[in-house]
């Protein structure tokens, strides 16, 4: 076990030194050292962006798109204080709530429930019922905010103080979304949950 | 990024679920044709990109030059201004020296807004020694001029200073 621990381990250093040395070809404009960046990455980025914006695929490849084009804007800022992975998971999950945040004056961001029940599920309407739906589904049906709380802290395992920042929002707002956003998931999954 | 603990509200199962969410997910198409386009644009641009804000200084600093270039020469040919300081009487002095600092007041303020639009640009500005040698300079200009109110020389001098900090000002913003 100890074997694989250190495998890992080293693993791990690996690819963060292949990273920097990527990151660093990029930052000075190397888009084949960008693009190595972009393919090692991309599932992650476009994974986080996909569970914050609910499994709308179009929008979620917009998004990520934006997100690296974003990440090579400021790759000569990286300071290489973390991981690049870290880093970049975060600007990606903030490339999705920027734009959930520049929804928000939207009728459909507001907090009328009925309005928001059909956001999100672009790509999984008419799939099944509320107690067949698995958990993908179910957060996904949730509403854009309480989704992306519950995502960010659940999923993610973000504080609630980094959650109000990021949405510009109260850290009490960012704990009643999540209960909110809880309360409604085991309501839609019914006994499963 | 640590988790909380405000769990309490969530089954132990599920919690572990949402925790098995967190998978890649890779796009249903390939993303990098349409990103690769967006990096090479922005890679060519990029030298335009950074230029214009001196684009922008450098008029700014040539304005600034003109206006206390204009105001210092302006009030210098002004109608019987060599006159009025060779053939005044020496009781008249500071009656006529007053306006002589009055011009000389708003040449400095209009001087110091068009400086204040390049700081804010370049900010090391102040701190490059010249800079501050003339500044030094005319400070004591500034205050020689309300020592001897009448000595057009001394206005005449300060407006030399002037436009060299904003000319110099403007050879580090094209450095």
């Amino acid at each position: 076990m100890a074997t694989m621990t250190e495998t890992l381990t080293e693993a791990a250093f690996d690819t963060a030194d292949d990273d920097h040395a990527l990151v660093r070809a990029s930052a000075a404009g190397d888009m084949a050292a960008f693009e190595a960046l972009y393919r090692r990455h991309l599932g992650r980025v476009h994974g986080v962006i996909l569970r914050l914006v609910g499994h709308q695929h179009s929008r979620a490849e917009d998004l990520t798109q934006e997100a690296f084009v974003r990440a090579w804007q400021a790759l000569p800022g990286f300071r290489f204080e973390s991981a690049f992975g870290t880093w970049l998971h975060r600007l990606a999950a903030n490339t999705a709530l920027m734009e959930l945040r520049s929804r928000r004056g939207t009728p459909a961001m507001d907090g009328d429930e009925d309005a928001l029940d059909g956001v999100g599920v672009a790509d999984s309407a008419g799939h099944g019922t509320a107690l067949s739906m698995d958990l993908e589904q179910a957060v996904a049906r949730l509403p854009p905010r309480a989704r992306a709380v519950l995502v960010l802290h659940d999923v993610e395992g973000w504080k609630h103080e980094e959650i109000a920042e990021t949405l510009d929002m109260a850290v009490g707002s960012s704990k009643a979304q999540l209960h909110r956003a809880r309360k409604l998931l085991r309501t839609r999954l019914g006994d499963h949950a | 990024m640590t988790r909380s603990r405000s769990t309490d509200d969530l089954s132990p199962a599920l919690r572990l679920q949402l925790r098995g969410l967190r998978q890649d997910a890779l796009p249903q198409r390939d993303l990098w044709p349409d990103i690769a386009p967006r990096l090479s644009l922005q890679a060519r641009e990029a030298p335009a990109s950074e230029a214009p804000p001196r684009r922008r200084v450098l008029p700014a600093l040539a304005a600034a030059a003109v206006l206390v270039l204009a105001a210092g020469v302006g009030w210098l040919q002004r109608p019987g201004a060599d006159a009025t300081s060779a053939s005044a009487p020496a009781g008249n002095a500071v009656a006529h020296a007053a306006p002589l600092v009055v011009e000389a007041d708003a040449m400095t303020r209009e001087y110091q807004g068009a400086l204040r639009e390049v700081a804010a640009m370049l900010p090391d500005a102040g701190e490059h020694a010249t800079l501050s040698q003339l500044d030094a300079s005319a400070d004591l200009v500034r205050d020689a001029l309300a020592q001897d109110p009448d000595a057009r020389f001394l206005l005449q001098r300060l407006q030399r200073i002037y436009a060299q900090r904003l000319s110099l000002t403007q050879r580090l913003a094209r450095a």
